[in-house]
């Protein structure tokens, strides 16, 4: 009974060790792992903590960035404008619109600056700077287009001068050709004059609708201007400098004219065969523009 | 008695001969109305007379001769403007050649502008 009762107490004794043992293990455990996951929250929030920094940086970053890039632009568009504004051939109306449609940039921009400053968010404000560019092209499309519709509205204007002079010498060589003075070469420079008019204004008329056409959608801008770009150049050194060159040889011609007609004698006759000479001296300096 | 007979025998009748008709006083204030008011009417035509006449030299003299035509809010006249003739054909062809000169070396300069912008400034690369 004894024996037994001593394997019974030894038993429960073994046991509670055992499990005393195990539950100092288990608690022993249980406190490493807390440890661990307390370490793994802080890593998490310092690693959010960096992150919005970052994220913080780069919006700051990106609001500098676009700022630059419309001030640039703003900057750029006034240069234009006081271009514009200085310019003394164009036509009220033709100014007038080419200023309202700078300026109507220039506020978007100003409005766009004002957006992105406020941006938050870093996807917003990449998406604002984009439309700094894509919105306007500045420098690809819009400066190059008014620059271009400046020249054409310009060289228009030189062309409608001229073209307003023809009848006007026309007249001349008809009364010149009552009193049976030989005009024919006179007149043959006269046609060119006129041939060279028609080839401008149509060349004007084409390049001005296809440079309308570019927009903010246009694919590539420069492959529209690049061409008129050429037809300008081809208007200022081939057709005007022809016309130039049809003008200097016409004046010697009236100069003869003038001389050979017997009302030549009259003062104001006097006056034109003065100014005769010393223009005749001047058109020998006229050379086309280069 | 006698004496009065014979006094009114000597005395001449006295005979006014009548030079005008008697005016009856109705027609005398009329008349007298008449002159006052042509009087009237003189002074007041002659008042208002004065009165614009004045006002329009005054205001003649006040305001400044407009011209016509504003010459500052043409941009540039046109050479067929002035009609040509024997005398000013070399002028005019003279003057034309030199504005032509004048907006080649602009549109010139302007070509040369649009060939200097940087056209990368607006690429997206990187953006």
């Amino acid at each position: 009974m004894n024996r037994k009762c001593f394997y019974y107490v030894a038993t429960i004794a073994t046991a509670g060790i055992l499990l005393t043992q195990g539950a100092i293990n288990a608690l022993a455990q249980n406190s490493a792992g807390g440890q661990a996951l307390v370490q793994d929250v802080n890593r998490m929030q310092n690693q959010a903590s960096r992150a919005a920094q970052v994220q913080q940086t780069q919006l700051q970053s990106v609001i500098n960035r676009s700022n630059t890039l419309i001030t640039n632009r703003i900057g750029f568009l006034n240069n234009l404008l006081s271009r514009l504004q200085s310019d003394t051939r164009l036509l009220a109306d033709e100014k007038s619109s080419l200023a309202t449609t700078v300026q109507a940039d220039i506020s978007g921009l100003t409005t766009l600056k004002t957006k992105i400053d406020a941006d938050t968010s870093l996807e917003t404000a990449r998406a604002d700077e984009k439309q700094i560019i894509t919105g306007y092209y500045v420098y690809a499309m819009f400066v190059p287009k008014v620059r271009l519709l400046i020249v054409l509205d310009n060289l228009q204007t030189v062309s409608n001068n001229v073209q307003a002079l023809v009848p006007q010498i026309q007249n001349l060589i008809n009364t010149e050709q009552a009193q049976g003075k030989d005009v024919s070469k006179l007149q043959a420079q006269l046609n060119d004059v006129s041939a060279q008019l028609q080839t401008i204004n149509s060349e004007i008329a084409k390049d001005k609708a296809a440079v309308l056409n570019v927009s903010v959608g246009t694919a590539n801008p420069g492959a529209t201007f690049a061409p008129i770009r050429q037809d300008i150049a081809q208007i200022i050194r081939v057709d005007l400098a022809k016309i130039r060159a049809d003008f200097a040889q016409m004046r010697p011609l009236f100069h003869q004219l003038i001389i050979s007609n017997p009302r030549s004698s009259t003062p104001s006759a006097k006056t034109a065969t003065g100014s005769g000479t010393t223009a005749t001296k001047s058109a020998g300096n006229i050379t086309p523009a280069q | 008695m006698d004496e009065n007979i014979q006094q009114g025998a000597t005395q001449t009748p006295i005979f006014q001969p009548a030079t005008s008709a008697p005016v009856p006083a109705g027609d005398r204030s009329k008349s007298l109305y008449l002159m006052i008011g042509l009087v009237v009417l003189i002074l007041v035509a002659g008042g208002l007379y004065m009165f614009f006449y004045g006002k329009i030299a005054t205001n003649s003299a006040l305001k400044p001769v407009v011209p016509a035509i504003n010459p500052t809010s043409q941009t540039q006249s046109s050479p067929a403007a002035q009609i040509v003739t024997e005398a000013n054909i070399d002028q005019t062809l003279d003057n034309t050649d030199k504005t032509m000169q004048k907006s080649i070396n602009q549109a010139t300069s302007d070509l040369n502008d649009v060939s200097k912008i940087d056209s990368t400034q607006d690429s997206t690369n990187g953006l």
